[in-house]
C-alpha cells in the first residue's frame, strides 16, 4: 500500500498555490534559507512547492469552510493547544506519530525533500531507523558515487601508516571520516573499479534497483538492531582481535572521540545500508588495512567480492567473521593469502553464506575457467589446504545451536575452480579427495551450482558416486550447474550416476575430459529434461596453447583432447542443446574483465 | 442503492454503494456478499471518524478510479493538494491520525494520500525541535548521539 502513490491534483491546485505565496513572505524565507541541492532539479522542484503548501497550512480557515462543514473537525492552528474537540480522549502530550503503522510513516517520508528527511533523522530512535533508508536510497544518491574520492581517502590513509601512538589514534579518526565518505558516496553497494562513466551509463537500472532495496531494507528494518546486539566478544574474537588490532584501537578505544560511532549508534548509521561490496577490480587498493576500516561498519554486509587482491590476507577475514555475521556471498578470487584458519573464522560466524567461490586460491595457477586471468603468478606459499573444506563441511550444521533446523547453513554454489592444492601434479591427493566428498556429502541437498573446474585428481569417479548417493535416500539432488572441466579423473561412470541423481541438471562443463563419452550425454538426456547447455571448449582455439595452464596438474596433459561426444548424440536432443566450444562465447556470460 | 455502514459506537450511517466503494475494502465485500440489505459493521472506525470519511467519498463519488501501475518515482511526486482536500484535513492531530488510520483500515488510497501529505507538510520547514513539539516526539537520543547522527548524514546532503 505504501509503495503506489500517484498525486492527481498536480494542475488543479498549482494556480491558487502560487497566488497564495507572495500572502506570506515569513514562510517563504524559512523555506528558501534551508538548505536546496543546487544539482538536483527535483529538490527544488519539492522545495518551491513547500512554499506554497506550507503558505496553505497556515491560512486560517475562512467562514466560508466552516458553514459547509462540521465545525468541530476543523482545527485553527493558532489555537491549536487552547481549543479541545468536547469529550475527545486527545491528549495533547500523546505521540501520535507512534501510534502510526511503520508503512504508513513510510509514506509520509516519500513525501519529503532531503533537507527535511535530514531533520527528521535526529528526531528519534525509531524515526532514525525509518527515515535512514529514505535519506540514502533517493535515486539521486548513485550521481555522486566519487571514485576519485575512494582513491584519495584510501591513498590518504596509507600515507598516514607510521606515527607515535596518540597521533596515530588521531589519525585513525581521520581515517574514518574518510571511509565514511565512501560510504555515503554509494550505499546501497559500493561498487569500486567501475569508474564514473559506467555508473551513469547505469543510472537508469540502478534507479529500479534502487526501489527494490528501499524497500527490501523497509521490510528488513527489524533485524538491523539485532545484528548489532551480537557483539559482545567471546574468546574466539578475543583471538581474533589480536590479529587484528587496527580494527580494536578504533572500536574500543577508552575514550572515544566524537566522530567514533558508539556501538549502540551502529544500527542508525548508514554503513548498516551498505549489503554489497564488489571490489572486483581493485587489484591495488584493497588491502587488509582498508577492510579493517571498512567492514567493522557495515554490519547489515550480504555480498563481499574480493578479485585479485595485492593485500589480503586472513585478517581481513577474521574482520569479516567478526563484524559481517550477515554474509550471505562470499567470492575470493585470487586470494592467494588466505589460509585455512581465515576461512575457518569466516565459516564459523557467517552462517547465512549460501555462495562460496574460492578459485584461484592457488599461487602460481592461472585458469583461464573465466575468472580473473590476474591471479599472482609469484610462488607464495600454498596456504589453502583441504582443512578448509573440512571447515566448511563440519559446520553445516551448527553444534552449538540447539535449534538447529533454522540455522543450517543452505550452501547452495560452491566455486572451487582451481582452488584444490596440490602436493604433486597428477598424483592423487587423498585428503583433498575425501575432504572435497565430505563437504560435497554435507551439502549435496542444498548445492544448485558446483564448479570443480582444475581440482584435477580431487574429483574422482569415487566422489562423483558418493555424491549421486546422497539422493538415493532422499529424494533427487538439486543440483542444476556443474563444472568439472580438466578433472581428468572422471569418466562415464561417474556421470551417468550423477545424470540419476540430478534430474534438474541443466548445464555440464566437460572440458578436457578424455575418459567421458557419448554414454554419459545419452544418460543425460534421458533423465536430465532441463539440460540445455554442454561446455566442452576445444582447446585447440586458445590463443595462448599450452603456456598459460601452469599449476594444477602438470601443464601438457589437457593439450588439445576433450570429451568424444558425436553430434549424433548431440541431435538427440529434441529441446536442442547448446553446446559451447569456444571459451570466449562463455565470457560474454560473464562479467567482462575491465581494466583497472 | 445504498448501504448502512455501522460503526465502532454502533451507529448506523446510510450511503450511497457509488459513495462506499470508494472504498476497496467495502467494494470488495460487497462484491463478496453480493446483493443483500445486512448492514456492514466497521468496528474500527469511530462514527466522527466515519463522518468524515464519507464526506469525503462523498466529494470524490465522480473522480476516476486510479490507475494501479502508477510510478513510484519520488522526483515525480508532488506534494500539491486539491484545495477542498486541503481544507477537509484541517483537523486537529488526533482527527487527522484517526482518518489517515481509517483510510488505511478501509483502503481509500486517495484519502491516505492525502493524509500523509498533509503529515509531512506539517513537518516541512521546520526544525528538529519544532517537529517533536508539533507530535510529541520523545527524543531519546543524547545530545552526542544527535550530533553524530546529523554529522554523518549530511553526507547524503549534496556536496
Amino acid at each position: 500500500m505504501t509503495g503506489q502513490h500517484k498525486d492527481r491534483y498536480v494542475d488543479s491546485s498549482s494556480s491558487s498555490s502560487s497566488s497564495r505565496t507572495e500572502d506570506n513572505h515569513g514562510v517563504v524565507n524559512a523555506i528558501t534559507s534551508s538548505p536546496i541541492i543546487p544539482t538536483t532539479d527535483e529538490s527544488i522542484l519539492t522545495a518551491s512547492s513547500n512554499i506554497s503548501l506550507t503558505t496553505m497550512l497556515t491560512v486560517p480557515v475562512t467562514k466560508n469552510n466552516l458553514v459547509l462543514h462540521p465545525p468541530q473537525h476543523y482545527y485553527n492552528p493558532h489555537h491549536h493547544h487552547h481549543h479541545q474537540r468536547q469529550g475527545s480522549m486527545y491528549d495533547p502530550t500523546k505521540d501520535l506519530m507512534n501510534a502510526l503503522p511503520p508503512e504508513i510513516l513510510d509514506h509520509v517520508l516519500l513525501s519529503l525533500d532531503r533537507s527535511t528527511l535530514l531533520q527528521c533523522s535526529v528526531l528519534s530512535r525509531r524515526w532514525s531507523r525509518r527515515v535512514m533508508p529514505h535519506l540514502w536510497y533517493r535515486p539521486w544518491m548513485m550521481y555522486y558515487i566519487s571514485w576519485m574520492m575512494l582513491v584519495q581517502t584510501v591513498s590518504g590513509a596509507r600515507s598516514g601508516g607510521s606515527g607515535g601512538n596518540g597521533q596515530e589514534q588521531q589519525q585513525q579518526q581521520q581515517r574514518h571520516g574518510g571511509l565514511m565518505r565512501i560510504m555515503g558516496s554509494n550505499p546501497q553497494s559500493v561498487v569500486v573499479g567501475l569508474g564514473l562513466t559506467r555508473q551513469e551509463e547505469q543510472g537508469k537500472q540502478q534507479d529500479d534497483e534502487d526501489k527494490d532495496e528501499r524497500e527490501d531494507h523497509a521490510g528488513r528494518e527489524g533485524g538491523r538492531g539485532g545484528i548489532m546486539a551480537k557483539a559482545s566478544p567471546n574468546s574466539r574474537e578475543q583471538r581474533d582481535a589480536t590479529t587484528t588490532t587496527k580494527t580494536t584501537t578504533a572500536t574500543t578505544a577508552p575514550s572515544p572521540s566524537p566522530s567514533t560511532i558508539s556501538p549502540s549508534l551502529a544500527p542508525f548509521t548508514y554503513g548498516a545500508l551498505i549489503k554489497i561490496l564488489d571490489f572486483s577490480n581493485l587489484h591495488y587498493i584493497l588491502s587488509d588495512t582498508f577492510l579493517s576500516h571498512l567492514l567493522p561498519h557495515t554490519p547489515s554486509l550480504q555480498q563481499l567480492i574480493i578479485d585479485s587482491p595485492k593485500q589480503f590476507s586472513d585478517d581481513s577475514l577474521f574482520t569479516l567473521a567478526e563484524h559481517c555475521c550477515n554474509l550471505v556471498r562470499l567470492e575470493l578470487l585470487g586470494c592467494v593469502r588466505v589460509s585455512d584458519k581465515g576461512m575457518e573464522a569466516v565459516f564459523e560466524r557467517c552462517w547465512k553464506l549460501g555462495t562460496v567461490v574460492l578459485s584461484n586460491v592457488v599461487g602460481g595457477g592461472n585458469g583461464g575457467v573465466g575468472n580473473s586471468s590476474k591471479a599472482s603468478s609469484s610462488d607464495h606459499s600454498l596456504t589453502l589446504t583441504h582443512k578448509t573444506l573440512d571447515h566448511l563441511a563440519v559446520t553445516s550444521s551448527p553444534f552449538s545451536s540447539k535449534d538447529s533446523t533454522t540455522n543450517v547453513r543452505k550452501l547452495h554454489t560452491l566455486n572451487l575452480a582451481n582452488g584444490l592444492r596440490f602436493p604433486t601434479s597428477g598424483e592423487i591427493d587423498f585428503d583433498s579427495s575425501q575432504s572435497l566428498t565430505n563437504l560435497l556429502r554435507s551439502y549435496s541437498t542444498t548445492l544448485v551450482s558446483l564448479n570443480l573446474s582444475f581440482c584435477g585428481p580431487a574429483v574422482t569417479d569415487t566422489l562423483l558416486l558418493q555424491f549421486s548417493s546422497s539422493a538415493s535416500h532422499r529424494s533427487s539432488l538439486p543440483l542444476q550447474h556443474l563444472n568439472i572441466a580438466f578433472c581428468f579423473e572422471a569418466t562415464d561412470t561417474g556421470l551417468v550416476s550423477l545424470s540419476k541423481a540430478c534430474p534438474d541438471l541443466q548445464d555440464l562443463d566437460i572440458t578436457g575430459l578424455t575418459q567421458v563419452s557419448d554414454k554419459s550425454i545419452l544418460a543425460i538426456g534421458q533423465r536430465c529434461m532441463k539440460f540445455r547447455q554442454l561446455v566442452m571448449v576445444d582447446e585447440r582455439h586458445r590463443s595462448n596453447p599450452g603456456g598459460s595452464v601452469g599449476g594444477g596438474g602438470g601443464g601438457g596433459q589437457w593439450s588439445s583432447q576433450g570429451p568424444l561426444i558425436t553430434d549424433e548424440v548431440l541431435n538427440r536432443f529434441p529441446w536442442g542443446v547448446r553446446v559451447v566450444q569456444r571459451r570466449d562465447e562463455l565470457l560474454g556470460q560473464r562479467k567482462s574483465p575491465r581494466i583497472f | 442503492m445504498t448501504v448502512i455502514l455501522v460503526s465502532s459506537d454502533n451507529q448506523d450511517f446510510k450511503v450511497d454503494k457509488e459513495v462506499a466503494e470508494r472504498s476497496i475494502l467495502i467494494k470488495n465485500m460487497l462484491e463478496d456478499v453480493g446483493e443483500s440489505d445486512s448492514p456492514i459493521p466497521l468496528p474500527n472506525v469511530t462514527s466522527a471518524v466515519l463522518t468524515k470519511v464519507i464526506e469525503y467519498c462523498e466529494h470524490h463519488r465522480n473522480d476516476p478510479v486510479q490507475v494501479p501501475e502508477e510510478t513510484d518515482d519520488p522526483r515525480k511526486r508532488s506534494n500539491d493538494i486539491e484545495e477542498w482536500d486541503m481544507k477537509f484535513m484541517q483537523v486537529d492531530q488526533e482527527m487527522l491520525f484517526e482518518i489517515i488510520l481509517a483510510a488505511n483500515y478501509l483502503d481509500i488510497k486517495p484519502l491516505l494520500d492525502v493524509g500523509c501529505k498533509t503529515v509531512a507538510n506539517i513537518i516541512k520547514g521546520k526544525t528538529p525541535e519544532e517537529i517533536r513539539k508539533a507530535f510529541n516526539i520523545v527524543n531519546d537520543f543524547t545530545p552526542e548521539e544527535e550530533a553524530q547522527i546529523k554529522k554523518e548524514n549530511e553526507w547524503a546532503e549534496d556536496r
